[in-house]
């Protein structure tokens, strides 16, 4: 039940950044112990410029990921305190450059196993990634059918309840059941609709949970992220379908809000990393 | 210890500090004539090591004390999956088990608080009004913010947190 690391919307970024960080710094250090072995008479500070890199590579890998890890964003403020001072002896510069790429690389384990991955960046034509974008695809079909006024009710519901305006959810909620009247569209649009109505109405005058509630019928599962589960309250009192209800109809209600509202498009992509959490099992 | 209605905690730390420069002053003033003139404004510096962490946790905790009934009406439950970026600034509620407790002893709590949909650290710039343990059900009340002030994934800033009357169940139903 922990936080996970990998948020939804991250990707593998290129292995040669995450290499950087140790080559930089213990290349610098190897070059310090290479030019004092040798007599070279060049100031070693010179050498630790490997390290300041290596720091900077460092933040911007921890810059890049949506869970920030602020010790090793602040790595190139301290490579230039520890640098940026001459030391007068050849022997401490270079054990200091060997102890801040070992450090470095101690940091660059802990944020690639504790930070997640980067964020993955939109790509050309603002299309979708991973797991949302396949249910999107999925529904695609059915979504392309509802008529741009119920889209865009869809794109409004997903944002306001994403947003925690739940007061302002349901109005927006039955004008996308009005526009969608007559429009042939799938009845688990209009279903979609009521949920999230219902259950933002719920949330906003903070009643309990009710043993009564709107769900949506087996004939929608193919429209669904999720399976349908049965109203049905465990050992502790606590009843799984409510918050699937509310999980699927947010989702079908965003994919419809992108597949036929382009306008909404941009919008949507606030509420992206949002929907791809619900979508996460 | 109270004062008034607050509940005043310190820290081990700030005890450590007030410890560990009391056996300072004691074994210089021992060794150092120069050091034993000085007492008469080094002892009372020394308790204000003590007081002045005392001062300011009343003054924190009175603070929160009189802003939880305010969030207490304003927060909305949600589930842990659905507080998101777009929420800064939204007071809510969350129900869930204590999975980690950090930073106890410098009066600055974080708890990881995981419901049945996900985890969630929950930060809380003073000590809570009860102890809290791993495992404990809690009822967490406080504001989404992001972890350092403008970067960072949505964390709860806590203005409250209670154990709750309720059986730890199983973590997630996957």
């Amino acid at each position: 039940m922990s936080q996970p690391d990998v948020h939804a919307g991250t990707k593998d970024f290129p292995a040669i950044y995450d290499l950087l960080v140790p080559v930089l710094s213990f290349g610098g250090a190897a070059l310090a112990i290479l030019v004092w072995t040798n007599g070279i008479a060049i100031d070693l500070r010179f050498t630790a410029a490997g390290c300041v890199l290596a720091s900077v590579v460092l933040a911007y890998l921890a810059w890049v990921r949506p869970k920030k890890d602020i010790v090793a964003l602040t790595t190139p403020i301290y490579a230039l305190i520890f640098f940026a001072v001459p030391l007068d002896d050849a022997v401490a510069t270079i054990i200091l450059e060997l102890l801040y790429a070992v450090s470095l690389s101690i940091l660059l384990v802990r944020l690639k196993y504790r930070f997640g991955k980067p964020a993955a960046a939109i790509p050309e034509g603002g299309a979708l990634v991973g797991p949302l974008k396949e249910y999107v695809d999925r529904t695609h079909q059915a979504c392309a059918r509802m008529p741009t006024a119920a889209a865009h009710r869809a794109a409004l519901v997903v944002l306001r309840f994403t947003a925690g305006n739940y007061g302002d959810v349901p109005p927006e909620a039955h004008e996308g059941i009005r526009e969608l009247e007559g429009s042939g569209c799938a009845p688990a649009f209009t279903r979609a609709f009521e949920i999230v109505a219902e259950q933002a109405e719920i949330t906003e005058k903070s009643r309990p949970r009710p043993s009564l509630y709107k769900e949506f019928a087996a004939s929608d599962a193919a429209l669904l992220a999720r399976p349908l589960l049965p109203k049905k309250k465990n050992e502790d009192g606590y009843d799984p379908g409510y918050d699937a209800a509310l999980d699927n109809a947010l989702l079908l209600l965003f994919a419809a809000g992108w597949t036929a509202s382009e306008a909404d498009r941009p919008h949507l992509r606030t509420a992206e990393a949002f929907a791809a959490k619900v979508l996460e099992e | 210890m109270k004062i008034g209605n607050v509940e005043v905690k310190v820290s081990i730390l700030a005890i450590a500090v007030f410890v560990i420069f009391t056996v300072f002053l004691l074994a210089a003033s021992v060794f150092s004539t120069g050091v034993r003139s000085q007492l008469i404004w080094m002892i009372p510096g020394l308790f204000l090591l003590l007081v002045i962490p005392i001062v300011l946790n009343y003054m924190s905790r009175s603070q929160y004390a009189d802003v939880e009934p305010v969030y207490d009406i304003e927060a909305k439950n949600v589930r842990v999956k659905l507080i998101n970026e777009n929420m800064i600034g939204k007071p809510v509620r969350i129900e869930g088990v204590v999975e980690k407790v950090r930073f106890q002893f410098l009066n600055r709590p974080q708890f990881i608080v995981a419901d049945r949909s996900g985890g969630i650290s929950v930060k809380m710039f003073t000590s809570p009004s009860e102890d809290i343990h791993e495992h404990d059900v809690v009822e967490v009340v406080g504001m989404v913010i992001r972890r350092y002030v403008v970067v960072g994934d949505p964390v709860i800033n806590c203005v409250s947190i209670k154990r709750i009357e309720k059986k730890a169940g199983p973590a997630k139903d996957h």
